[in-house]
């Protein structure tokens, strides 16, 4: 299906916060922190663009939410995969490589 | 789910802090960074609102979906858990529904549905009418349909046609004649006016209709299924009809009616088309332009009318256009109209009586409802169960009120007066159904409800729901649907009283005549007799006939002639020294052909002159009239002697009694009656009088083979019965009066059912009262007395009620249908005596369970 540059951006950040839950639960704070140390703050993404995609993710069934307690004992929302998440992150993740060979073709042709 | 998105962010942004104060930031540093990171916070709000707020419709919706399952769970638990309850509700509301429906089918198909074409109501009958006409319809002469058609503004595409009877294709055998089917004559702009084509072919054309034209015709629907078996083959094909060949050129669509005589033969007719040149009447149709209505046309009408130098009619005719609607006669609307209040009269007290029994259910319930109540539903989720409950009563019984509505218009369509029969049971009659159904769950579902409304959920719960009498508003509610009640069943039986007395005095009404024992014998001949000697032949044959009848033991006497008003085909005729009368200075009268005995026979009186003379010579040339046509021709001269035209000149040498239907039903000519002399036969047989004491199956007998031994050529056609010749007399008033009947049984037996259980529940409410003062020492008798005097005070209130309604009806009955007068007060009376014994007894017998009771069980109760 064809995309626009909108759905690009999204897509990019859905894949991103999929992956990181892939590893386990997490809040929102905490998903922020993982994806910053993983890319070492190379994408900056604004805090509230992340929150809309988990949100955006939970209303596809995606993931789940559950409020449970922080390491510092405070009340936080935690976000796990759903059985559906899984399968949108191996489609989407699937999609992605193709995206960059696709890119890496015109960018750096071999 | 607003307030999640809010935690989450300030815990976000807490986190987001005391990260940036670890890393060595000031409290507002680490603060802006914070926000600085998150982005724009208000853009961000309004989207978790938004989301918000679609998570929560989606869930409202799923919960109500769940809710209405729980709720049709509920109501079928609450049903079967009182299955004779629900029965007799439903059956209850099954049959009023169901009356209800078909008498608004009656309704809709009489005075409210236009006819069957596109813009159907605006077809008129185009008339000219005269005092007295009744509901009969005229034909018009050839030349004033021709000027009307010519000169109206407000009338557009006339039409006319002139129905007949037809013979078609050959006779089966040598001497037989071909079979008879109706057959009309309409002009080539009939199907124009309809705004109809035909289903297979062609239409007419003008050129159709001229003279010497090639033969042609249209077939109706079901003659072309039964004679031509819906062959589309047909078109072009060649029939014999009144022995001249005719080409078929089409077929018109099935459901044709008003104001097609088709209507009344099924289809069976076929069309040819009709010259409107000729002379003859034709039954003229028009088309109202738009935003014209009838009335105004009818002035035009009238207006053209009196520019004609001699329209050659009686006095005070008048031009008129009428719809479908207008043709039905005043006092047929109000019928069907009282008739359908009265259905609908009784669907209220069958309303009231469920309401009484759902109200006392109610009330046995409230600690449920104030349980759940208590543990958090809402009033509008109980009401909605309450609905779902009712419904659960009311849509079987509309399921049912079907079938008994279909079972109802098969009953009109065979016991009703004639001008209803047809009545289809339609969509717009089960769609009125399905909204009474609905309705009837509404007004008694969730009223009950809302009057037993718990004020005080502790009182319910504390006194465990069966210590505390009723709210105030409950009580009231009560005793005003007794009062309801007992005033419309009263209502009821005062309609029903003086319909029944009515139609009594009807039947005991004089008519001229005798009925009773009242026989005429049609003969025809074996086989055919020729014209020109037929006049004089047959009139031996009849004198030969009731001699041998006569002769007959166990017969009786016999005369010549037909049964008074079995003819219905007035002729015209000329009167001498008087001009002026319709359709071309003529006036239409009955003629009867009778000899010397009949008067004495039928039992009909001479009151001026005499009876035909002796001499068959001279009795040829003598009349005798009624006193409603001397009346009518003579209304300032001495009839008698006076000469009127049938062929020849016929002097009145005497004037008969009048000899009408009961009720004066018809239009006033079929009353004006010729007696001429001698009897004999026409085309359609002769009559001979009997009036006997066998019954009818033994004069069937012995009139057959007295006949046979005559030996003049002619066999026994038919034996009518006196007394049958009433029955379309009888038949409308009887079927109302029947109606009534069956409405007022069902009325006074809700009445009863409803107050027995009210006045019960009343009563069984005060137990624990009652026990008390017989406790404290009351006496019981005089306990009973208080208590029934309370229920018999109710009742007196709704009879009293009731008979004030009743009165306002029966002189509302009185002035729209004809023939009802007064109040019937032994009915009256009677009715108040039943209801007053229910109350009685439905107070007696739970006050006297009440008083057996030990004192101290009844405080125990609870």
């Amino acid at each position: 299906m064809p995309r626009d540059s909108n759905d690009l951006l999204h897509g990019t950040l859905d894949l991103l916060v999929l992956k990181t839950l892939s590893w386990g639960p997490m809040h929102g704070y905490g998903i922020t922190k993982w994806i910053e140390q993983a890319t070492k703050g190379e994408l900056e993404i604004l805090d509230s663009a992340l929150y809309k995609a988990l949100h955006r993710l939970e209303d596809a069934g995606a993931i789940d939410t559950e409020w449970g307690l922080s390491d510092n004992n405070r009340r936080a929302k935690y976000y796990s995969l759903t059985a559906r998440g899984r399968q949108l992150l191996r489609a989407e993740t699937a999609t992605w490589r193709r995206f960059v060979a696709a890119v890496s073709g015109i960018v750096e042709p071999a | 789910m607003l307030r999640d998105a809010d935690e989450e962010t300030a815990f976000h942004l807490a986190m987001r802090i005391s990260e940036f104060q670890a890393a060595g930031m000031s409290e507002e540093e680490a603060l802006a960074e914070a926000l600085r990171r998150f982005g724009d916070r208000n853009e961000f709000q309004a989207h978790a609102r938004g989301r918000a707020g679609r998570l929560t419709r989606r869930l409202t919706a799923l919960r109500w979906l769940e809710e209405c399952g729980q709720d049709v769970r509920l109501a079928l638990r609450q049903f079967l858990h009182a299955p004779a309850f629900g029965s007799v509700v439903v059956l209850t509301l099954a049959v009023c529904i169901g009356a209800t429906t078909a008498m608004y089918g009656v309704v809709r198909h009489l005075l409210l549905s236009p006819l069957p074409y596109p813009d159907g109501n605006r077809i008129v009958s185009v008339e000219e009418r005269t005092e007295g006409d009744g509901d009969f319809r005229w034909q018009i002469s050839s030349e004033l349909y021709r000027v009307w058609a010519a000169r109206s503004h407000t009338l557009e595409d006339f039409a006319g046609y002139q129905w007949g009877i037809h013979a078609i294709g050959e006779p089966s055998a040598p001497g037989a004649a071909a079979d008879s089917i109706p057959g009309t004559r309409v002009t080539p702009s009939f199907l124009k006016l309809l705004r109809i084509r035909p289903a297979l072919g062609r239409s007419f054309l003008p050129e159709d209709s001229r003279t010497g034209a090639p033969g042609v015709l249209l077939l109706g629907d079901s003659i072309w299924r039964s004679r031509f078996g819906g062959s589309r083959e047909v078109i072009g094909q060649t029939v014999k009809l009144d022995g001249s060949p005719r080409v078929i050129i089409g077929v018109l669509p099935p459901g044709l009616g008003n104001p097609l005589p088709d209507g009344e033969h099924g289809g069976q007719s076929v069309y040819l088309p009709l010259n409107i040149d000729s002379k003859g009447g034709v039954d003229a149709f028009a088309r109202l332009r738009p935003g014209v209505t009838s009335s105004a046309a009818s002035r035009e009408l009238d207006a053209i009318l009196h520019t004609l130098p001699d329209t050659g009619s009686l006095n005070g005719a008048h031009g008129a256009a009428r719809t479908a609607q207008d043709r039905v006669a005043p006092d047929r609307r109000h019928g069907v109209e009282v008739v359908f209040a009265a259905a609908a009269g009784l669907l209220l007290v069958a309303c009231a009586d469920v309401a009484g029994l759902l109200l006392i259910r109610g009330w046995t319930r409230r600690r449920e409802f104030a349980i759940r109540q208590a543990i958090g539903a809402g009033r509008a989720r109980l009401i909605r169960q309450l609905l779902a409950e009712s419904l659960f009563l009311t849509i079987p019984a509309g399921a049912l009120g079907v079938g008994v509505a279909w079972l109802g218009l098969r009953a009109v369509q065979a016991e009703g007066p004639p001008f209803i029969a047809r009545t289809p049971l339609d969509n717009a009659a089960l769609l009125w159904t399905l909204v009474s159904a609905v309705a009837t769950a509404l007004i008694f579902g969730v009223t009950p409800a809302i009057l037993s409304w718990e004020r005080s959920l502790e009182d319910a719960l504390r006194n465990g729901g069966t210590r505390v009498g009723e709210g105030r508003a409950a009580t009231r509610a009560h005793a005003t649907l007794v009062i309801a009640q007992i005033a419309l069943s009263l209502v009821f039986l005062a309609t029903a009283a003086v319909l029944t007395r009515s139609f009594v005095a009807l039947v005991r009404e004089p008519i001229g005549y005798e009925p009773e024992g009242l026989y005429d014998v049609i003969v025809k001949p074996t086989s055919p007799m020729k014209q020109n000697v037929a006049d004089a032949a047959s009139v031996s044959i009849m004198r030969t006939l009731r001699e041998a009848l006569e002769k007959t033991p166990g017969l009786g006497e016999v005369a010549v002639g037909p049964l008074p008003l079995s003819a219905t085909s007035p002729a015209p005729t000329a009167v001498e020294g008087l001009s002026g009368v319709r359709p071309s200075g003529l006036v239409a009268t009955e003629w009867a052909g009778v000899n010397r005995e009949y008067f004495r026979v039928a039992r009909i009186a001479l009151v001026r002159g005499r009876g035909f003379d002796a001499d068959p010579a001279l009795a040829a040339r003598e009349i005798i009239i009624n006193q409603s046509l001397a009346r009518r021709l003579f209304p300032d001269r001495d009839p008698l002697g006076a000469r009127l035209q049938m062929g020849e000149w016929l002097t009145v040498v005497g004037i008969a009694a009048d000899t009408h239907m009961p009720g004066g039903v018809g239009p006033e000519f079929f009353r004006w009656q010729v007696y001429t002399s001698p009897g004999a036969m026409n085309e359609n047989g002769g009559s001979l009088l009997v009036r006997t004491q066998s019954d009818s199956s033994e004069l069937r007998r012995l009139v057959a083979r007295a006949v046979e031994r005559a030996g003049v050529g002619v066999k026994v056609h038919d034996v009518r019965q006196g007394t049958a010749m009433l029955e379309y007399a009888y038949r409308a008033p009887r079927f109302a009066m029947v109606i009534f009947d069956l409405f007022t049984v069902l009325a006074v037996a809700l009445a009863a059912v409803g107050l027995f259980g009210i006045i019960a529940h009343l009563v069984a409410r005060r137990t624990r009262e009652i026990g008390i003062r017989v406790a404290l020492g009351a006496d019981p008798v005089a306990l009973t007395k208080t208590i029934v005097g309370q229920s018999v005070r109710l009742v007196g209130l709704g009879c009293g009620l009731g008979l004030v309604a009743a009165y306002a009806a029966a002189s509302t009955l009185a002035k729209v249908v004809p023939g009802v007068s007064g109040t019937e007060p032994v009915a009256l009376i009677g009715s108040v005596m039943i209801l007053i014994i229910t109350a009685v007894s439905a107070s007696v017998i739970p006050v006297r369970r009440a008083l057996r009771v030990d004192p101290i069980d009844t405080l125990r109760i609870e």
